[in-house]
């Protein structure tokens, strides 16, 4: 129900990320092993907030395995997505997993962006109005969904910018809230990933 | 005076056939409904009410599943096949707007009510003074990566307690999800879409189930046709019910056939006339015309089952029709009025110890039985009248003299049990009937376990075993029943009977359960959770809570809110599952899921105030064991009158003699029985009714043979005894195992009573014809 909802809209980000900067920046290649490490900057405006709440941190993009966020302000958080599902762990505190058997959602849209990956925007095209903009230095692909509103995604439209990487990634809302994500400090790695983010990643990519 | 009687009679008969014609005209009522064959548990009305809400609500589902490795396609042949279903009428399909809509829908209905909800693992959060990780939780969904807050609901529930209450609900859709408006499940390789109906009729409704079940053939054929790698499963109690009624109306085509086939043969075979089956088909036309009439007009219905039984009952109308024809073969009687003043006394007497039978079979407390035994007294009266008053004057058969082989051979019982030189072998026959006695009786054993009666399709059996598998918690008929003498007190047992239902999960006892509870706390657990939310999360935490989250304004500080009642709850539709579990006020069922041990539920659940363990099937096994010893005390009440009858008629040592046949026969069939490592049932036990009123008949009518004339009436046993096992020893090749249970009954004893049957002639009064 309500976490389902919620879970969907941060799968789709986190693929949409994973998809677009691989699929836009053809001069990214991750060989395999490699990850891609950055900083993040989530600025989210809700109706009848004063401000927008806004976390910082770091994220992990291992291909094949899933995309891990490590919020640090104003609190640490860790959520890892995958194939298998989605894992959420409040630092000193629980962990929930929300397996991908009870959200089909998630695995259609790493479907999807496997698909993506492989650079078939067709099936993305299904369900998305896909417009690009801009130069292979400096692009904007915008995604508006084919279908709003109950039977589709609770989405207005989606924007994408990046230049090498995917520099950001906005997520308008149909009731009007909007989540802005700034990424920062991108760069492919090699070095081994620590046992929590190896741990929630298995978890995430699991079937 | 007597054809003032017989256009009596035959006005009577008139008038069932018009009766007849226009019932046919509307369509026969007729029912398959098994259970309909069986008590209505008498003792507990409100037990009784419960299981009848839980079975019609279960009886009405019907689940169709769709599965390919290609989601697509899977998605397109649910959506054909329910498309083709749907357009019977018959069924609603499941509303998957409004189920994908029941989230909110939920959280709309709890909303005023939050004050004073919480999850368990909140409370127990709460409990434990770990009101901090409430506050982080929070803060987490709001600040989290990509996971959307409603900004509203935020602002009300800055803790958000009530998502966490809606997440800790019984979810009804088990291991399904919603994918795209469709109900999903992916099992390995496989996308199986599952599409949920509900029937808008009884599943046991002839034409629904044959209107239903070929739209859903033909969806899925269609299907197969285009699509031949989708697999279609389906589960629901209609496609047994289908099933089941289809066996059975084959079964009666052809049972029917071979009986009737068997009895033209055997007449026309023996008379080598066609008057004799003319007028034995009279007699058993309008015996079935009378007998159907006359259970319409009292029953309002007839039920298949009593239709098998008594399509059967042919062969048991038509001894009074062969014992008067068979006279033809004898000397003594000539004219029609001599031949019936012949087998009249045996005839007579055969038709009263018959009835006393059939009203024990009446006095069976199974309401498809009472059918059977009124179809069976009409029908029997009507023959019988029908012989009496109307064969004299339709009887043009001149004597017969080819009869004496024939009666050579029926009369071979006798001649063995009768002639002098004869000891030894009757000496081993007795011998022979006691070591089977002995030996079988003492291996006597009895199984009442209903699901062994029905013959369930297993085709049908797997299907629905593998959408329990993959849907993973489907509702069982067994159930738990919760009585109090209100709504309030049957919700606090509810939740002393939670923590014993969680453990039950963790042994894997059940795989989850639904009560009331769950969705409606008590009063006094709402206004305890009321109180600790104040105390330990609203009271220390709220301020900074509120602080970090950056809300623009504190929630106000509400005067308490409305209280949550069961009642209020249920009367809404928005809280799914919830309606079927309020069954009146203070009456409860606790709905069970995947369950795996009945017995651990059983003993956890025994010591609770007001909770019952129910499970109808074990209840109708234990009740179907209880009317087994009751309908073998029937036999022997039956008997004990028969035999009062009898000794006023031949006296004490007489209806020794009468009453030793049949009775023996009836004590073989459980020695047989037992021998072959068979155990003994209900069906049996109703089987032995029939033997012994029968095989009274066939000593009746040896004591009755004047002297000198008993190779007559042995031919008239013979044929009776071969029609007999014609039709009710047929029924021991039938699928279905209560009427094979019947069937085997009658062709041991019905030919143990024949062979037996001279035993009578020590009985015998009469001396020559006169």
């Amino acid at each position: 129900m309500i976490p389902r909802r919620q879970m969907f809209g941060a799968a789709l980000a986190a693929a949409l990320v994973q998809g677009a900067a691989i699929s836009q920046a053809q001069t990214l290649t991750l060989t395999s092993g490699e990850v891609l490490r950055g900083r993040f900057t989530q600025q989210r405006s809700l109706q009848g907030f004063n401000a927008p709440l806004t976390s910082t941190g770091s994220f992990i993009l291992a291909p094949g395995r899933g995309v891990l966020w490590r919020a640090e302000t104003p609190f640490a958080l860790i959520t890892a997505m995958g194939p298998g599902g989605i894992v959420q762990r409040i630092v000193g505190g629980a962990t929930t997993h929300y397996p991908a058997s009870r959200l089909p959602a998630i695995v259609r849209l790493y479907e999807i962006f496997g698909a993506a990956l492989s650079g078939d925007w067709q099936k993305l095209a299904a369900i998305f109005d896909v417009r690009r903009e801009g130069t292979d230095k400096a692009w904007t692909v915008t995604l508006t969904p084919r279908r709003a509103g109950n039977d589709g995604l609770p989405l207005r439209h989606v924007v994408v910018r990046g230049s090498r990487y995917v520099d950001s990634v906005e997520v308008m809302r149909t009731n009007g809230d909007w989540d802005r994500i700034e990424f920062s400090q991108q760069a492919p790695s090699r070095a081994p990933l620590d046992a929590e983010a190896s741990e929630l990643l298995d978890t995430a990519s699991r079937p | 005076m007597t054809r003032i009687l017989a256009a009596l009679w035959l006005a009577i008969v008139a008038a069932a056939a018009v009766y007849l014609t226009v019932l046919g005209m509307a369509g026969f009522p007729i029912r398959t409904d098994l259970l309909a064959l069986l008590p209505r548990e008498e003792q507990d009305p409100v037990a009784q009410l419960a299981t009848q809400a839980m079975s019609r609500s279960l009886g009405r589902r019907i689940v169709l599943v769709f599965g390919d490795a290609d989601r697509g396609r899977a998605r397109t042949a649910a959506q054909q096949a329910t498309a083709a279903v749907a357009a019977t009428g018959l069924v609603d399909p499941l509303d998957s707007a409004a189920l994908q809509d029941a989230g909110r829908a939920l959280a709309t209905f709890y909303f005023p009510y939050r004050d004073a909800l919480l999850a368990p693992a909140d409370r127990r959060a709460l409990d434990d003074g770990r009101g901090e990780d409430l506050s982080k939780r929070a803060l987490a969904q709001a600040f989290g990566f990509g996971s959307p807050v409603d900004a509203t609901l935020l602002a009300a529930d800055p803790f958000l307690l009530l998502p966490a209450f809606l997440a800790s609900l019984p979810n009804p859709l088990g291991r399904l999800a919603f994918d795209d408006g469709m109900l999903t499940v992916v099992d390995g390789a496989t996308t199986w879409v599952v599409v949920p109906m509900t029937l808008r009729h009884d599943p046991f409704d002839l034409d629904v189930q044959e209107k239903l079940v070929t739209a859903i053939d033909n969806a899925v054929g269609a299907i197969a046709r285009r699509m031949p790698d989708v697999k279609v499963l389906r589960a629901g109690a209609i496609f047994f019910a289908d099933h089941g009624a289809r066996t059975a109306i084959d079964e009666v085509t052809m049972l029917t056939i071979i009986e009737i086939a068997g009895t033209i043969l055997l007449i026309v075979g023996v008379f080598r006339r066609l008057s004799p089956l003319l007028l034995n088909l009279l007699a058993l036309g309008v015996g079935i015309a009378v007998a159907f009439a006359g259970t319409f007009l009292i029953f309002g219905e007839i039920h298949v089952a009593a239709l098998l039984f008594g399509t059967s009952l042919i062969g048991v109308a038509v001894d009074y029709g062969l014992h008067y024809c068979t006279t033809a073969f004898g000397t003594a009687a000539v004219t029609s009025r001599q031949r019936l003043a012949f087998v009249m006394p045996a005839i007579t007497l055969g038709l009263a110890t018959t009835l006393v039978g059939y009203a024990a079979l009446a006095a069976a407390p199974f309401p498809g039985l009472k059918q059977i035994a009124v179809f069976a007294i009409i029908g029997l009266v009507g023959a019988f009248a029908t012989v009496t008053l109307w064969f004299p004057l339709l009887d043009r058969l001149a004597p017969l003299r080819h009869g004496a082989p024939l009666m050579a051979i029926a009369a071979l019982p006798w001649t063995f049990w009768t002639a002098p030189g004869n000891r030894i072998g009757r000496g081993l026959l007795v011998a022979g009937c006691l070591a089977v006695l002995g030996f079988g009786l003492a291996r006597y054993h009895v199984d009442d376990d209903v699901r062994r009666l029905q013959a369930l399709s297993p085709t049908l059996l797997s299907q629905q075993e593998e959408i329990k598998r993959l849907i993973g918690a489907t509702t069982e008929a067994q159930h738990l029943l919760v009585v109090a003498p209100d709504d309030e007190t049957a919700l606090q047992r509810e939740e002393a009977l939670i923590p014993i239902l969680d453990r039950l999960v963790s042994e894997r006892a059940i795989a989850g359960y639904q009560i009331s509870a769950a969705f409606v706390p008590s009063l006094s657990r709402q206004s305890a959770d009321r109180a600790l939310i104040r105390s330990r999360l609203v009271g220390p935490l709220q301020a900074q809570h509120v602080a970090q989250l950056g809300l623009a304004a504190a929630p106000p500080d509400n005067k308490q809110m409305a209280d949550l009642t069961v009642a209020g709850a249920a009367a809404t539709r928005a809280v799914p599952l919830l309606p079927d579990l309020v069954v009146a006020p203070g009456v409860h069922v606790g709905a069970l899921q995947g369950l795996a041990r009945p017995d651990l539920v059983k003993a956890a659940v025994s010591g609770q105030p007001g909770v019952r363990f129910v499970d109808p099937t074990a209840d109708f096994s234990d009740l179907l064991a209880a009317y087994r010893s009751r309908s073998i005390i029937l036999t022997v009440i039956s008997v004990a009158l028969v035999s009062g009858l009898l000794a006023w008629r031949y006296g004490m040592r007489g209806a020794f003699w009468t009453m030793l046949p049949p009775v023996t026969a009836a004590l073989l069939v459980p020695a047989m029985i037992s021998l072959g490592g068979e155990p003994f049932t209900f069906f049996h036990a109703m089987g032995l009714i029939l033997v012994v009123a029968i095989g009274v008949d066939y000593t009746i009518f040896c004591a009755e043979t004047p002297e000198g004339h008993h190779s007559v009436t042995m031919l008239a046993i013979l044929m009776a005894t071969l029609t007999t096992l014609l039709s009710f020893g047929l029924l021991g090749v039938s699928s279905a195992l209560a009427v094979r249970a019947f069937g085997f009954t009658m062709l041991i004893g019905i030919t143990a009573a024949y062979l037996l049957a001279p035993l009578a002639w020590r009985a015998s009064t009469r001396g020559p014809f006169k």
